[in-house]
C-alpha cells in the first residue's frame, strides 16, 4: 500500500491511505478522468490488476462507486451523487461509512422494509430521529449523499526563510554580514509579497565556527514585507551582537506572518496619497525607539504635574486616526506649558497684606539652558505683576506630602510664569509657562 | 543689461523654482489658520519645503498648535516634536505628538524629525525649542523638508538656513486682568502678542490679542497640615530684599 501510494504522489498532490484497501487521491482542479487513468496505470505497474478508481465530489459517492464500479473508472456526475446512490443497498452504505452502524441499526431499519440508500434517503429528518436516533441520522446523511468528512485535512505552508552557509572562510565583519543579511531579506520578503502576507517576527540564525550557533529575534511594530524595514532592523540587531566566534552561516525564517493589512483609504482625506509613506515613516520612528507617539489622558488631580498622563500610543491607533480630521480648529490661547521637573530659583518677595509676593527671581546656574524663561541671562528676572497665592496641600493618603504656594507672575520680557513655593522645605520652583 | 537680468531670472526660476525668493513663489503654502499671521506671510502661510525659524516663546507655540490643528482638519497631518516635554495638558487631539526617549532625548528628536519630513506625508512639522540642531543636524533638516516638501518650523533663536524668520513676544503691559475682591488682577484673560516676519525683501509685522487659558489650580487644603495663611511672616520672616531658597 505504502508504495503504490508513493508512487501516486506523481500524479496527485495528496494521497490518503484509507480502510478496506481504499486509497484516496486528490484530483480538486486536475482534469479527475486523466488523474483516473494515471492511477490505474501506476496500480498495473505495481502489479494490481482489479484496480478500479471513482470519481466524485463526495467521498462516500466515490468510495461506492470503486467498490460496485462495473468499468475500471466510474464517474459520478457532480450534483447526481444522491440518485447515484439510490439504488444501492443499506448494506453497502454502511460498510462505506466512516463510522459503521450498529448491527441493530440495520434490523430496525430491514423490520420496516428500508434496504435501499432511495428508501432512506426519501424519509424526512423527523422521521429518522424519532424511530432510529442519532445513529440513523447519519446513515440517513450518508445516503443522501451529505457526507462531510474532510479526507485530505488542510496542509499548512511553511513561512518563507533563506539561508546561506560558506566554508572557505569566516566573517566577523558587519558589514560583509549585512551584505548577506540583505540578500536573504530580499529572497524572504519576495516570497512574503508573493503570498500576500507581512511578517511580524523573524529570527536569525548565525552558524559560528566553533560548531555553536546565535539566534536573534527581529520584531516590527507593524507587520509588514518591505525589505528596507527588515533590512534596518537586521541589521540594527547585527550591530548589538557580540559575536563569540566567526559566522560561517547565515539564516533568516518568519516566525509569524499575517495577511498583509490595506485599510480602506478615506477620500476625503487630503493626504490619502502619501499614506503608506506616512504608516512607514511611523513604523521606522517606534521600530527604531528614537521617539514615541503619546497620547494624553486628562485627570482631576490636585497637583498640575499629575493632571496629565501621557501614554505611548500603539501604530495602529495612529494610522486609524490620521484620516479623521479632528475635533475642529480651535482659537489659540496662551496655555500652560509645564517643566518635566520644577526647577528650583532664587526669589526676592515683597510683603503684601498677610503674605509675601515675588517681585524678581532668578534660575540657579546650573538650570540654565536654551530656551527657556529667563535662560538668556544669568541676572534677576523682574516681576511686573504677581497673581496668587493659590495654596495647595495634600498628598496625606499616599504618604507624600506636599503644600504648595501658587504664583502667576507677569516678567519683564512679558512672560506669564508659574512660581511655586514649597511651604514644607522652604524651596522655590519654575514650574512653567504660558506660551 | 536689464532684459538679460529678466531673462536670467526667468530661466533661475524655471530651472530652480525652490530656490526663488518666498516672495515670488507660487507654491501653496501651509495656513495657519490665524488670519492676521497669515497676512504678513509671504504668500500667506508657512512656506513648504523649507526651514522657518521662530524665536521661542513668545506666544509662538500657541500659534503653532492652532496651526497644527487648522492643518489637520484641512485634512493633512502635523506633527509637533515635543522635545522638552513641556506640552501640558490643554493638547488638543489631532496633530501627532512625537516625544523623543532617553538617553539622547536632542538627538532623538532630531531624529524624528528627519524621518517624517522625509516621509512626504506630513504638511506642517513643528520641533519645539530644547532640541535646535546645529550645523550639519540642521542641513540635513532642511534638505528632509525640501524632499517632503513640509513646512517645516524650528523653535529656535538661530536664523541660520531658515528661509523665513519669524519672532513673537507677548507685550507686558498688554495684559488684561480679572479683578479681586481688593481689586487687585486676580487673573490673565489675555494678551497682546507682536509678530515679525522677515525673509528676503520681506518684513511685516502684525498683533493679536491671544485668550489665556486658565490653569484651574483646585484648592485642596488638607486637613491634617497647618494652614498657613496668616502665619508666613511669623515663621519665615521674610521681608522686601531678604532672599528665600
Amino acid at each position: 500500500m505504502e508504495r503504490i501510494s508513493a508512487a501516486l504522489l506523481a500524479v496527485s498532490p495528496h494521497v490518503v491511505i484509507g480502510a478496506r484497501g481504499v486509497i484516496w487521491a486528490d484530483a480538486r482542479g486536475l482534469p479527475a478522468r486523466e488523474v483516473a487513468d494515471a492511477v490505474l496505470a501506476i496500480a498495473k505497474e505495481q502489479g494490481i490488476e482489479n484496480a478500479r478508481v471513482g470519481i466524485a465530489r463526495i467521498a462516500i459517492a466515490a468510495e461506492t462507486a470503486a467498490t460496485v464500479g462495473r468499468t475500471p473508472v466510474m464517474l459520478v456526475t457532480p450534483g447526481d451523487e444522491r440518485a447515484f446512490l439510490a439504488p444501492y443497498p443499506l448494506r453497502m452504505l454502511a460498510e462505506a461509512a466512516p463510522t459503521p452502524p450498529l448491527p441493530k441499526l440495520s434490523a430496525a431499519l430491514a423490520d420496516v422494509g428500508i434496504e435501499h440508500c432511495g428508501e432512506l434517503a426519501a424519509l424526512t429528518l423527523e422521521e429518522v430521529e424519532v424511530r432510529f436516533g442519532a445513529d440513523g441520522v447519519a446513515l440517513w446523511r450518508l445516503a443522501r449523499a451529505d457526507d462531510q468528512r474532510r479526507v485530505f485535512e488542510p496542509r499548512t505552508r511553511a513561512l518563507a526563510s533563506a539561508s546561506l552557509a560558506w566554508e572557505e572562510y569566516a566573517l566577523r565583519d558587519t558589514e560583509r554580514l549585512a551584505f548577506v543579511i540583505n540578500r536573504l531579506a530580499g529572497t524572504v520578503c519576495t516570497e512574503l509579497g508573493t503570498w500576500g502576507e507581512a511578517a511580524r517576527a523573524m529570527t536569525l540564525t548565525l552558524a559560528l565556527t566553533s560548531r555553536t550557533s546565535m539566534e536573534r529575534q527581529v520584531r516590527s511594530s507593524r507587520p509588514t514585507s518591505n525589505r528596507v524595514t527588515w533590512v534596518r532592523l537586521l541589521r540594527a540587531e547585527l550591530e548589538r551582537i557580540k559575536l563569540r566566534d566567526a559566522v560561517v552561516g547565515l539564516s533568516l525564517r518568519v516566525d509569524a506572518a499575517g495577511e498583509m493589512e490595506s485599510p480602506q483609504g478615506d477620500i476625503f482625506d487630503r493626504g490619502l496619497h502619501s499614506s503608506r509613506a506616512v504608516e512607514e515613516a511611523l513604523t521606522r520612528l517606534l521600530d527604531d525607539q528614537q521617539a514615541t507617539i503619546v497620547g494624553l489622558t486628562r485627570t482631576e488631580h490636585p497637583r498640575l504635574e499629575d493632571r496629565a498622563q501621557w501614554h505611548s500610543r500603539e501604530l495602529g491607533e495612529v494610522l486609524r486616526g490620521l484620516g479623521s480630521s479632528g475635533k475642529g480648529s480651535r482659537a489659540p490661547s496662551l496655555s500652560l506649558q509645564l517643566l518635566p521637573r520644577a526647577r528650583p530659583i532664587a526669589v526676592q518677595t515683597a510683603e503684601r497684606r498677610d503674605h509675601c509676593v515675588p517681585v524678581s527671581y532668578r534660575e540657579r546656574a546650573q538650570a540654565q539652558r536654551r530656551g527657556a524663561p529667563g535662560a538668556s541671562r544669568v541676572s534677576e528676572v523682574a516681576v511686573l505683576t504677581t497673581v496668587g497665592p493659590d495654596r495647595i496641600s495634600g498628598g496625606a493618603e499616599v504618604g507624600e506630602l506636599y503644600a504648595r504656594d501658587y504664583y502667576q507672575c507677569v516678567t519683564a520680557d512679558g512672560l506669564l510664569v508659574l512660581l511655586y513655593r514649597d511651604a514644607l522645605a522652604g524651596q522655590w520652583y519654575l514650574h512653567g509657562w504660558w506660551d | 543689461m536689464s532684459a538679460d537680468l529678466n531673462a536670467l531670472r526667468h530661466l533661475l526660476k524655471e530651472r530652480f523654482p525652490s530656490a526663488a525668493p518666498l516672495v515670488q513663489r507660487t507654491v501653496a503654502p501651509v495656513s495657519t489658520g490665524l488670519s492676521e499671521l497669515d497676512r504678513i506671510l509671504p504668500g500667506r502661510g508657512l512656506p513648504r519645503g523649507k526651514l522657518t525659524a521662530w524665536g521661542p516663546l513668545g506666544g509662538a507655540s500657541a500659534v503653532l498648535r492652532a496651526a497644527c490643528q487648522r492643518v489637520v482638519v484641512a485634512g493633512e497631518r502635523a506633527v509637533w516634536v515635543d522635545a522638552e516635554r513641556t506640552i501640558g495638558a490643554e493638547w488638543q487631539e489631532g496633530p501627532l505628538l512625537i516625544r523623543p526617549q532617553d538617553p539622547l532625548p536632542r538627538i532623538n528628536a532630531l531624529r524624528a524629525a528627519e524621518v517624517v519630513l522625509a516621509s512626504g506625508g506630513f504638511a506642517l512639522v513643528v520641533l519645539s525649542a530644547g532640541a535646535d540642531p546645529e550645523g550639519t543636524e540642521r542641513v540635513r533638516l532642511t534638505r528632509a523638508a525640501r524632499e517632503g516638501n513640509c513646512a517645516f518650523v524650528a523653535l529656535t533663536e538661530s536664523p541660520s538656513l531658515a528661509t523665513l524668520r519669524v519672532s513673537s513676544r507677548i507685550l507686558p503691559h498688554s495684559f488684561r486682568w480679572a479683578r479681586g475682591p481688593f481689586a487687585d488682577p486676580a487673573a490673565p484673560i489675555d494678551a497682546t502678542v507682536e509678530i515679525r516676519v522677515r525673509t528676503l525683501g520681506w518684513n511685516a509685522h502684525a498683533s493679536v490679542v491671544l485668550p489665556v487659558d486658565p490653569y484651574e489650580l483646585r484648592l485642596s487644603l488638607d486637613p491634617s497640615l497647618v494652614d498657613r495663611r496668616g502665619g508666613e511672616r511669623a515663621r519665615t520672616g521674610t521681608r522686601r530684599g531678604a532672599r528665600s531658597r
